[in-house]
C-alpha cells in the first residue's frame, strides 16, 4: 500500500518541472542550480560543530529578508536566547521580524527521560505544534533542528516509520524544510533515511588536514536535478556562510584584445609594445631577491594611474612593508591606497586553507571589483598542502578571474633549477598566458639581474634576455650588450658602453 | 520504645488510608478519532476502573482541537497520559497496552 502511495508520487513528481526554493547563501544557489527542493524537505547531515544550525538560520532568514517568505525556526537543541545571540551579528534584525510576524522562533523542550513508555506511540504532538506554527506566520520555509535532539531516547524502531511520515506531512504542507541531523551511524547509514525519504541531502564537514582546518560542504543527494557534486569549501565570517563553487565558473570566458600596459615602458616594447592581455594570467618567476616585488609594484602603480582599481594580496610582507620598500625604488603607492585606487589583503597563508584565501579574495573581488589583481608571492601559499591541490585551486581561481575579466599577475619562487627538482612547479606555469622569468647572474664576482619572456599567449614577444635594474626611480629594463665573449652585464655593460661612446 | 513504634505505625496508616480515598487525576492526550485514539482510551479505562474504582478523575483532551494545550504541556509523541495528581506528576507515553507498567509507573496502589 505505502509503497504503491510512493510510486504514484514519483512519477507525479517527475510529470512537472522541479521547482527551488533559493536559500540566499552566497555560492550555494549556484551549486545546486537554484537552491533546495521546493515545498519538499532537505536534510542537511553533519558533525558537531559543521556549521548545520548556521546554515539553517540563514536559510529562514535570508529568506526572509531577500524573498519576503516568511519562516519556522523549530529547535529542539539551543534555547531560542541562545539562538539570538548566535546569530546576532549577522545584522538581521530578529526582534522586529518576530514581531512583524515573519519570524517564529520556538525552543521545544525534549526530555524523553521524563516519560515512561507504555505501549505504542507518535509523534503526532510535534505535527500539530508545526501545524500551528506554520498557521500563525503563514510560513513558506521552516527548519527542524535537529532530529538527534528530537528523536533522542525514543524507540529506533518507530523513528523510520516518524521519520517518513514527518517528510510526508511536510511535503503536504506546502513548506520547504530543512531538517538537520547529526551524521551518525545510526540516523543517516543504518536506518538508509537519506536513501529513501530525504530528496536532497546535503552534508557538512568540518575536517583538518596540515593542522588547517577547512569546512567543506557535499551534496549528497539531488533527487530529480542535476548538481555538483565535488566538495566545496565554505567560510562562516561575519556575512554568514559562503560556498566557493569553483566548478560552475569557466564556462564563458571572453578573450579581450585590449591590453594594459606593466608600467616599465621597457617591458611593454618586449611585449609588442603594448604590454599585456587585459583578463590574462600573467606569472612573474624567479629566486628570492630577484626584483619580483618591484615589477608587479610598478604593474599596480601604472595599473591606478590609468584610474583603474588593482587588489593587491600580500602574503609575505605586510602592506606597510611593501609601501616602505617601494618608496625606496620611487615607486609611490600610498597615494594609491589613500584614494583607495588600491587595495591591500593581507593574510598569513597558515591562517587558513589556501581555497579559503581564494575565497575571501573571492568575496572582495565581488565587492570592490578590481581590473586587476596581485598575488605576491603564491608559492608562500603552496606550503600548505600537497602542490596538487593547489594546482588545482589556482586554475579554478584563475578561470574564476578569468569569467570576471580581471587580469592577474603573481609571482612565484619558481626557477629553471626547481622546476628541475620539482615538476609540479612547471604545471603552475604552464596555465598561466604570460610568463616572466627574473634570473640572477653571477658573472665575475657581479651578480646582475636578468629578466626575459618565457611565454606570452597570443602575441609575438621578445625572445630576448634583457638587464633589468632597480634604481631610487623605478625599473628600468635595457637590451644587454654582448661581445664575442658573451653577455655584458653591469659593469663590464657600463665599460663597454663607454668604450662605444668614445669610439662614436 | 514500642509506643513510639505503634505511634509511628499508626501514623502512616493514617495517611494512606487518607489518600486512599483521594482522587487521582489523569489527562490524556489523543489526536482526533484514529484506532490508536480508541484504543489508548479503553485501556486507560479497563485500568482505572480494575485499580482506582471511584478514585479517579480522567480527562481526555484532543490535541488536534485544543492545540493551545499541546503548546503548554510540551507535547511531541502521543497518546499522553499525564497524571496531574496526586504529585510527583508522571508521564506516560504509548497506547497504555502495558498494563502492568502502567500501573507501575503511576504508583497505582
Amino acid at each position: 500500500m505505502m509503497e504503491s502511495q510512493e510510486v504514484k508520487m514519483e512519477l507525479n513528481d517527475v510529470s512537472h518541472h522541479l521547482e527551488k526554493t533559493p536559500t540566499g547563501i552566497k555560492g550555494f544557489d549556484n551549486l545546486t542550480l537554484g537552491g533546495i527542493p521546493q515545498n519538499r524537505p532537505t536534510l542537511v547531515v553533519g558533525g558537531i560543530g559543521s556549521g548545520k544550525t548556521f546554515m539553517a538560520m540563514q536559510f529562514i532568514l535570508k529568506g526572509i529578508a531577500m524573498y519576503d517568505e516568511p519562516g519556522v525556526f523549530m529547535t529542539f537543541e539551543e534555547k531560542a536566547d541562545e539562538l539570538l545571540t548566535n546569530v546576532s551579528n549577522l545584522g538581521f534584525e530578529l526582534g522586529t521580524m518576530i514581531k512583524e510576524k515573519k519570524l517564529y522562533l520556538e525552543h521545544l523542550h525534549v526530555s524523553h527521560n521524563e516519560y515512561h513508555e507504555a505501549g505504542k506511540y507518535n509523534i503526532d504532538g510535534l505535527f500539530i505544534r508545526l501545524e500551528k506554527a506554520i498557521e500563525s506566520i503563514h510560513a513558506k520555509r521552516i527548519v527542524l533542528d535537529s532530529l538527534d535532539s528530537l528523536f533522542v531516547n525514543l524507540d529506533i524502531s518507530m523513528l523510520r516509520s516518524e521519520f517518513k511520515r514527518l517528510f510526508f506531512w511536510l511535503k503536504e504542507k506546502n513548506v520547504t524544510a530543512i531538517i538537520t541531523a547529526e551524521l551518525g551511524d545510526i540516523y543517516v547509514t543504518r536506518l538508509g533515511l537519506e536513501e529513501n525519504v530525504a530528496d536532497c541531502v546535503i552534508e557538512l564537514s568540518n575536517r583538518i588536514t596540515n593542522q588547517i582546518a577547512t569546512r567543506r560542504l557535499r551534496i549528497l543527494k539531488y533527487r530529480g536535478s542535476e548538481h555538483a557534486n565535488n566538495e566545496y569549501p565554505f567560510i562562516i565570517d561575519e556575512n554568514g556562510l559562503s560556498v566557493f563553487p569553483i566548478v560552475t565558473v569557466g564556462v564563458d570566458q571572453v578573450n579581450s584584445f585590449i591590453r594594459i600596459p606593466s608600467g616599465i615602458p621597457k617591458l611593454d616594447e618586449m611585449l609588442e609594445n603594448k604590454g599585456f592581455f587585459v583578463g590574462s594570467s600573467i606569472l612573474v618567476s624567479g629566486s628570492s631577491g630577484t626584483g619580483k616585488t618591484s615589477i608587479v609594484a610598478s604593474f599596480a602603480k601604472s595599473v591606478c594611474e590609468n584610474n583603474e582599481t588593482c587588489f593587491f594580496c600580500a602574503f609575505e610582507e605586510s602592506p606597510n612593508q611593501i609601501i616602505r620598500n617601494m618608496k625606496s625604488i620611487g615607486i609611490n603607492l600610498e597615494i594609491f591606497t589613500k584614494s583607495g585606487k588600491l587595495q591591500f589583503y593581507y593574510a598569513r597563508p597558515t591562517l587558513q586553507n589556501l581555497e579559503l584565501h581564494f575565497l575571501s579574495i573571492k568575496v572582495l573581488i565581488e565587492e570592490h571589483k578590481p581590473s586587476v589583481i596581485i598575488l605576491d608571492p603564491i608559492t608562500n601559499l603552496m606550503t600548505e598542502g600537497p602542490n596538487s591541490d593547489v594546482r588545482g585551486m589556482l586554475t579554478r581561481f584563475i578561470d574564476y578571474l578569468k569569467t570576471k575579466h580581471v587580469t592577474v599577475m603573481f609571482t612565484a619562487a619558481i626557477t629553471l633549477g626547481s622546476i628541475a627538482r620539482n615538476p609540479s612547479d612547471e604545471g603552475i606555469s604552464s596555465m598561466v598566458d604570460t610568463w616572466m622569468m627574473l634570473e640572477d647572474i653571477e658573472l665575475d664576482g657581479e651578480r646582475n639581474r636578468s629578466i626575459y619572456v618565457m611565454k606570452a599567449r597570443g602575441m609575438a614577444h621578445s625572445k630576448e634576455v634583457r638587464e633589468f635594474i632597480i634604481t631610487s626611480n623605478g625599473i628600468t629594463v635595457i637590451p644587454v650588450l654582448r661581445n664575442e665573449q658573451g653577455l655584458l652585464l653591469g659593469s663590464k655593460r657600463i665599460a663597454a658602453e663607454k668604450k662605444i661612446n668614445v669610439l662614436a | 520504645m514500642l509506643k513510639e513504634h505503634t505511634h509511628k505505625t499508626n501514623k502512616l496508616i493514617e495517611i494512606v488510608e487518607k489518600h486512599k480515598h483521594e482522587k487521582y487525576i489523569f489527562h490524556l492526550f489523543i489526536n482526533g478519532t484514529s484506532i490508536l485514539s480508541a484504543r489508548t482510551i479503553q485501556n486507560a479505562l479497563s485500568i482505572f476502573e480494575n485499580h482506582l474504582k471511584d478514585r479517579y478523575e480522567l480527562k481526555v483532551i484532543d490535541a488536534s482541537k485544543e492545540k493551545s494545550y499541546v503548546m503548554k504541556e510540551h507535547i511531541i509523541a502521543m497518546p499522553l497520559l499525564i497524571k496531574k495528581y496526586p504529585l510527583p506528576e508522571v508521564r506516560l507515553v504509548g497506547d497504555l497496552s502495558d498494563t502492568i507498567k502502567v500501573t507501575r509507573d503511576l504508583f497505582i496502589v
